[in-house]
């Protein structure tokens, strides 16, 4: 029998309603739904390890964190001098989230957005640019690139009253070299000078890194898109916030060491800081997970072996209560091979848009839970195509072929005058 | 045209085995219409299925035109079905999912024809079903299943017509229209057995063979 009767046969058997194809699509949809939705919760620990891994230099293994709370003194430069001397660390690099722009004029760098407008009260949609003070160092150590860059004499990174920033791709529009300048009460004025633009889909360390293992570690990094950087000078902070200090070591040289180097120097200068690895943070977070990965994990098995045991189930019987029609289709003509070809273009319809759906749900899911997620969105996406498509994919595969094979054999096993016998049962 | 020659069929059911087909024999020439009657149980079902190449004899031979289809693989048989047969099932079998008009279009499709649709709609035409062509076989009373039923075997273009029951479920007007159906055919050229208990069926047919417990006497 040519394909196009084939397919004209299976395709009776998808759109009549009394056949339960869309019953069986919301099965199989279903059923891949929920492993797809339990990655999501299993997944949420590996992603920001390897997203972290990805984003740093040299790694999480030679990164450490250390919060200064005494930013202020003289003492925390000399400290960061005194550590690049040893040789044990390779830089240090400073950076704080600065939350929303509050400068006046470069807060201007709103209106870019194209669906930002200022409120009634001309106040603008304050949560939208999100900025972050870094310096030249933390830049380096978090690996970030850019798509253009203007070169800028060492003596203007030096002037006081004037500020490069780099700014996230979606500011692309903004002309390289803009200016904004923001005037204090006094009168006082300093220049914001954009010296640059991120590639686009680059990610940092988030700020809460610091405190990882309290906190949810998902939020860990943070896409830089929609950000502004403000360059800073190593060494000049802000005065209003903690400093985060990122440092990465040199080569053969232990993260604890470098560590108990800093912790033993900060004491004698009489610094007051905090201290955090990476890798403590993931380990903390591990054992707060583990208890709940542990049933997660659990109710992904079982879901996993209910799933395939119920589709099994369903296709068998819908197989065993399809056989007269099978020996009809004998009787009438066809070959096994031709019902068995109408068998497999039927369910790999229902395999297709059943996975279709599933996808589609966890998809529209995702967009509705974490568009406001600013980094997670970023990373949740990242996640759904990269792990939870292909397992998506590699289950409703499985299932397909153990569909497939099963009603195959029972298919070939059976005598045609046994298959048209079931009618009378 | 046909010869059973020493034939028999065994079921092995749980312990006991069955012989519904018991070392017969028995001859059919192209152009008869045959009634095998006989009580239920007794083997008819189980004959049809052999000459129609839908089951197997466990033993004894099966002449077709002069082949031995008890030696066939399952393709040849396939292509033997295909090629000469044309079932009317008892309980009619049909695809009660699938309309009259695509009931008709299985033998076509498993034949890959094309250009088919006047034929169908012809041989509806005179079965007098036109009208149901897009009802649903469940729709249908039972003597338009059967009428739908023997449309879809002639769609085969067979030249045997192996017919289990045709008129079980109907009453006697309906039996008669539907035999003089047959009795049309069969002048038309089709060979038709007809398996049955009915004795007003029987009449009809040229030739009555009895059948009991798998024996068929002729
Ligand atoms: N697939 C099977 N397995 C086991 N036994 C079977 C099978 N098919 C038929 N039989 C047995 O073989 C015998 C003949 O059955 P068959 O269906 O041929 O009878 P029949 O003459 O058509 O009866 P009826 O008039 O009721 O249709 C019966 O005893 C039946 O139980
Ligand atoms: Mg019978």
């Amino acid at each position: 029998m040519n394909s196009k009767y084939v397919l004209r046969i299976a395709l009776r058997h998808i759109i009549r309603p009394q056949n339960r194809f869309l019953f069986s699509v919301l099965m199989i949809g279903i059923s891949i739904f929920c492993v797809g939705y339990y990655r999501l919760f299993l997944n949420d620990y590996e992603i920001v390890k390897r997203e972290c891994n990805a984003v740093l230099t040299s790694g999480m293994a030679g990164t450490g964190l250390m919060r200064m709370l005494d930013y202020d003194k003289k003492e925390a430069l000399q400290l960061k001098k005194e550590a690049m001397a040893s040789g044990k660390i390779k830089g240090i690099g400073t950076w704080v989230f600065g939350g929303k722009i509050w400068e006046v004029d470069l807060a201007k760098i709103q209106h870019t957005f194209p669906d930002v407008f200022p409120d009634g009260g001309g106040i603008y949609r304050d949560d939208i640019v999100m900025s972050c003070f870094i310096d030249r160092t933390a830049l380096e150590i978090c690996n970030l690139q850019f798509s253009r860059q203007v070169d800028i004499p060492e003596e203007k990174w030096k002037n006081p009253d004037w500020q490069g920033i780099y700014l996230g791709a979606e500011f692309k529009n903004i002309p390289l070299g803009t200016v904004y300048v923001e005037t204090s009460k006094g009168g006082h004025q300093k220049e914001y000078e954009v010296i640059g633009f991120l590639e686009k889909g680059q990610h940092i360390l988030a700020d809460e890194v610091k405190t990882l293992g309290e906190g949810n570690g998902s939020q860990s990094i943070v896409c830089l898109d929609g950000l502004v950087m403000i360059v800073m000078e190593p060494g000049v902070t802000d005065g209003n916030k903690d400093t985060a200090w990122i440092f990465n070591v040199s080569e053969g040289v232990g993260l604890d060491e470098a560590r108990s180097f800093l912790e033993k120097r900060a004491k004698e200068l009489n610094l007051s800081v905090d201290f955090a690895s990476l890798q403590d943070g993931f380990v903390l977070q591990k054992i707060y997970n583990r208890d709940v990965e542990m049933v997660d994990r659990e109710l992904y098995r079982t879901l996993l072996i209910v799933c395939l045991i119920v589709n099994l189930c369903i296709i068998i019987m819908r197989i065993i209560s399809n056989k007269q029609i099978m020996g009809i289709y004998i009787a009438f003509g066809m070959t096994k091979t031709d019902v068995i070809r109408v068998w497999l273009f039927q369910i790999m319809a229902e395999f297709v848009a059943g996975t279709g759906c599933a996808w589609l749900v966890l998809k529209w899911y995702c967009n509705r839970q974490y568009s406001n997620a600013g980094a997670y969105n970023q990373s949740i996406f990242r996640w759904l195509n990269g792990y939870a498509l292909p397992e998506m994919l590699a289950l409703s595969t499985i299932l397909f072929f153990l569909s497939a094979v099963i009603p195959i054999l029972i298919i070939q096993n059976s005598k045609p005058s046994e298959l048209l016998l079931d009618n009378r049962g | 045209m046909i010869k059973l020659v020493d034939a028999t069929k065994k079921y092995n059911s749980q312990s006991n085995e069955i012989l519904a087909l018991n070392h017969t024999s028995m001859t059919i020439q192209a152009g008869e219409m045959v009634a095998v009657m006989g009580t239920s149980g007794c083997g008819k079902s189980t004959l049809l299925n052999i000459l129609g190449g839908m089951d197997r004899l466990t033993s004894g031979h099966y002449y077709f035109e002069d082949e031995d289809i008890a030696s066939f693989g399952p393709h040849k048989l396939h292509l033997f079905r295909k090629n000469h047969i044309g079932f009317v099932f008892q309980n009619f079998a049909l695809l009660n999912r699938q309309t009259v008009y695509e009931n008709l279009e299985i033998p076509l499709l498993a034949r890959n024809q094309r250009h088919y649709k006047k034929r169908i709609m012809d041989c509806l035409e005179q079965l007098g079903l036109a009208e149901r062509a897009k009802s649903l076989p469940l729709n249908l009373s039972g003597g338009q299943q059967q009428r739908c039923a023997i449309g879809r075997a002639l769609m085969t273009g067979c030249s045997l017509l192996l017919c289990d029951e045709p008129t079980g479920a109907l009453d006697s007007k309906t039996t008669k229209e539907i035999m003089d159906l047959f009795c049309k055919l069969n002048m038309e050229g089709k060979t038709i057995i007809i398996a049955t208990h009915d004795d007003e069926v029987a009449k009809c047919c040229k030739r009555i063979v009895r059948m009991e417990d798998g024996v068929l006497q002729q």
